[in-house]
């Protein structure tokens, strides 16, 4: 990461450096200054053909051979002085009269062709990519399960055959002084607040960064608080997430080379939902919805509790529990804020090394962290029976969000909690669970409270928020396209 | 905003002063007893047993004497490695001697020590509460707990209640009723219930027994459970009859003309007769309605025997007062001289009661 920050900035030096040397912006492109442009890139292929004059410039391993071949290559060698115009102004050779353009072209996978002062962009992009595949961070049961790739247009297309609409409008930036993503902006006209189109549409604007290569970066890059342990832009892998957002007259984003998109406002419910609940029958997807906050707050005090019951408030535990709990602490020689510290620490340990160790290495993992460290640190009287239940209960509830970067943010402020508990018993729990509201009720996203619409209060939408309502009384129309339907009407 | 990071930093610090000791380095009183002293300086003698933390059934008694139950912790503490705490307590028994001095100053430590909880059970017992607690049953060693057990449990399927330091509280300080608690009596291989304790104030006065005390509750109490035993006379013969499953419903009427009180106690009662040791057949009609008026009249005199005997002693446990006072305004009330009065009230009682249902089989 070091060496990618040092080039990075080195880059940047280097083009301050040579600034009088760069191409400038509306200079006619010839030959030699494209050339000189891609001096020491041995990657780059030139082609010439004296008796014509005719230069070609392409990257070999970007482009569809076979058709360059088929539709270029071999005409071009029948050539002669005479019909060179004819056969250059057809409608495939688009005339250009830019360098910036014609370097941006080369280096997207087009042929260049200059003839004698004129240059000419053939278009013969094709990229290499992977296939359209399952979601793997996101997997779900019932449901569609295509997912994003890497290639931009692929996931465009996914969007669009979902929703198909002239109304769904994309803005196209360029992201990034020197990885130059393409970023597309989507949202459906009439269902999309305007201001907030145009709020994203000036961030997006204002982003000064020379590198960046995935969505997850991209959002870091424009959310409100950048410092919050949340966050405040939903990204996912899913096509019908997406789509599904979008007709909620929320604004999505697709960036080339990432297979996330994000979408924005977002809310913290957005989080803690999945699209089986929309699949399985309402009472099910209620159900679900209702466990998960429950997973969120055992996520977040779970093992807390257990450090302050155990360390200040033996009053709580019932009668009949109090000696089970006492014999399974009294072998251990450290006070319960360190033993649980340890726990927690160990069971981070191995989701990370899960997660970076191929799948048949990681249930090795598992099992080795499951069941030997837990059995022997027991056994050896590091920990206590108990810790091991409620540490493993707050984990796999913390997997149960389905969203990842928001599961690993529980994660984190879960330590928060643990240190509080251990100096403050409960005190601490509810001065932390203070905090924990007071920080997500002062988070907006893009402009749009975070806890919507719990804070501010609209229990009308809560059908669809804590729990999953009967389709037909969600009434398929959202809250937004109606109120833009009825400003309509009072417009007419 | 330095300082008040700097502040939440020391908040940190400043708590390794706090002693947190670890759940298992804690000595949990389950249940206190509490004596009056034999020594000259001391008004107490108290009894707390604990359950040692790191052993299943073994427990461990700490006393001391002295004139509070805080001005003790000190010597308690230095008879154990651990640290002495309330949080669990579950009974607090008092001496039968004890009990007559009063025993208010003591449910008021309670009430100040935030660790202890309003639910504590509370009971009398005959003889001294050492006694009792060091009582050990050969299968539950856990005394404090088995005697809350078992006065939960009387609670819950019979119409013994049983008192906590809440209930305890209320009716002290209510001037319409006094408080009573269970009383407690071990033979050294049992605990039982021994009949309940009437309180005038906070100084028990009398007691009766379990027989009786139903009584007391059919008066005061609405109930859906438990049995009533009684004795009835059937042609010059004396029969029992059993009831279960009963069902009570009372209602207080108070009449007031010139300044004599006519206090009248409505009682409904159903129930199962489900024990007869007569000889009539149960199933006839005539039969039943001729128990029903027996068990009519004999709860009549029973509740009446009863209520003089409350008046003789001038302790209100059945909540007189409270009816009485309900009926008059707040100035009568306050001008009414209620120990004077109540001795001279005039009770009648109208008990009905139906039997339900029969035994399986005749």
């Amino acid at each position: 990461m070091l060496n990618l920050l040092k080039k990075i900035l080195f880059n940047d030096l280097q083009s301050k450096n040579s600034k009088n040397k760069e191409i400038q912006k509306n200079q006619k492109p010839t030959y030699s200054h494209i050339e000189e442009e891609f001096s020491k890139c041995a990657d780059i292929t030139k082609k010439e053909y004296p008796q014509i004059h005719l230069q070609l410039m392409y990257f070999e391993y970007m482009i569809a051979k076979e058709m360059v071949e088929k539709v270029l290559f071999s005409k071009i060698e029948k050539l002669n002085a005479e019909n060179i115009k004819s056969f250059l102004s057809q409608h495939q050779f688009q005339a250009c009269d830019d360098s910036k353009e014609a370097v941006n072209a080369l280096l997207a996978g087009n042929v260049i062709i200059f003839h004698q002062d004129q240059t000419y962009i053939f278009a013969a992009i094709n990229l290499q990519t992977r296939a359209i595949q399952t979601a793997e961070s996101e997997t779900i049961i019932t449901g569609s399960h295509d997912a994003f790739n890497e290639d931009i247009n692929t996931n465009l297309s996914l969007v669009r055959r979902r929703v198909k609409s002239s109304k769904l409008k994309v803005l196209k930036y360029s992201i990034g002084k020197i990885t130059k993503n393409t970023v597309y902006i989507l949202y459906i006209e009439d269902l999309a607040k305007p201001d907030l189109v145009n709020e994203l549409k000036n961030r997006m604007e204002n982003i000064k960064v020379d590198a960046i290569y995935d969505v997850n970066m991209l959002v870091q890059l424009i959310e409100e608080y950048p410092t919050s342990p949340f966050p405040q832009i939903f990204t996912t892998e899913r096509p019908d997430v997406m789509s599904s957002k979008l007709t909620e007259g929320k604004i999505i984003g697709l960036m080339s080379n990432s297979p996330y998109a994000f979408s924005a406002p977002a809310t913290f419910f957005d989080f803690v939902h999945s699209p089986d609940d929309y699949n399985q029958r309402w009472l099910t997807g209620s159900l679900i919805r209702i466990f998960r906050l429950f997973a969120f707050f055992i996520t977040v005090t779970l093992t807390a509790l257990y450090v302050s019951i155990t360390t200040f408030h033996y009053a709580m535990v019932p009668e009949l529990l109090l000696p089970s709990l006492i014999k399974s602490r009294s072998n251990v020689p450290f006070p319960p804020i360190i033993e649980a510290l340890i726990m927690e620490f160990t069971i981070e340990l191995l989701r990370e090394a899960g997660a970076r160790l191929p799948t048949k290495v990681g249930q090795t993992i598992g099992i080795v962290g499951g069941i030997v460290i837990g059995s022997a640190s027991v056994e050896a009287g590091i920990t206590s029976n108990i810790l091991i239940i409620f540490v493993a209960v707050s984990a796999i509830a913390s997997f149960v969000i389905p969203s990842y970067v928001m599961s690993s943010s529980v994660r984190i402020i879960r330590f928060g909690f643990i240190i509080m508990a251990g100096f403050l018993g409960n005190l601490g729990i509810s001065i932390a669970l203070g905090f924990l509201v007071l920080s997500l009720t002062s988070l907006t996203s893009l402009k749009t409270p975070y806890l919507w619409p719990i804070s501010p209060t609209q229990p009308s939408n809560w059908l669809d928020t804590l729990i999953r309502a009967p389709l037909a009384s969600l009434n398929n129309e959202t809250n937004t396209s109606k109120k833009k339907k009825n400003s309509n009407k009072n417009k007419r | 905003m330095n300082r008040l990071v700097f502040l939440l930093v020391f908040i940190f610090f400043l708590t390794g002063c706090m002693n947190n000791y670890g759940i298992d380095d804690l000595a949990m009183i389950s249940g206190v007893g509490f004596d009056v002293s034999k020594h000259e300086d001391h008004h107490l003698d108290i009894t707390a047993m604990y359950q040692v933390p790191t052993e299943t059934d073994v427990f461990e008694y700490l006393h001391a004497s002295s004139n509070s139950l805080e001005n003790a912790d000190i010597e308690m503490m230095s008879q154990t490695k651990r640290q002495v705490v309330n949080g669990q307590l579950r009974i607090s028994l008092f001496g039968e001697e004890l009990a007559k001095d009063g025993i208010f100053p003591i449910i008021l430590s309670f009430l100040r020590d935030p660790s202890v909880g309003p639910l504590v059970s509370l009971a009398v017992a005959k003889g001294t509460a050492k006694e009792i607690l060091i009582t050990k049953l050969e299968k539950e060693p856990n005394t404090g707990s088995y005697i809350e057990t078992m006065l939960e449990r009387l609670d819950e399927e019979y119409v013994y209640p049983s008192v906590n330091i809440l209930q305890f509280t209320r009716s002290y300080y209510d001037d319409g009723i006094d408080p009573i608690l269970p009383m407690i009596l071990t033979t050294k291989r049992n605990i039982l219930l021994d009949g309940f304790a009437l309180f005038k104030d906070d100084r028990m006065v009398a007691s009766l027994t379990n027989e009786k005390a139903i009584y007391l509750f059919l008066l005061s109490e609405d109930f859906k459970k438990g049995v009533i035993d009684l004795e009835i006379e059937i042609g010059g013969k004396k029969e029992d009859v059993h009831l279960s499953y009963v069902r009570t419903k009372h209602k207080i009427k108070v009449k007031k003309e010139n300044n004599d009180f006519t206090v009248n106690f409505d009682i409904h009662i159903t129930g199962n007769l489900e024990g007869y040791s007569g000889k009539q057949t149960l199933t006839k009609d005539s039969v039943q309605k001729e128990l029903e008026t027996k068990i009519n009249n004999v709860l009549n005199s029973e509740m009446k025997d009863l209520l003089s005997f409350l008046q003789k002693m001038n302790v209100d446990p059945v909540g007189v007062g409270e009816a009485v006072r309900n009926s008059l305004s707040y100035n009568e009330w306050k001008s009414l001289n209620w120990e004077e009065v109540y001795p001279k009230i005039n009770f009648t009682t109208e008990v009905n009661m139906k039997i339900r249902n029969m035994s399986k089989f005749q």
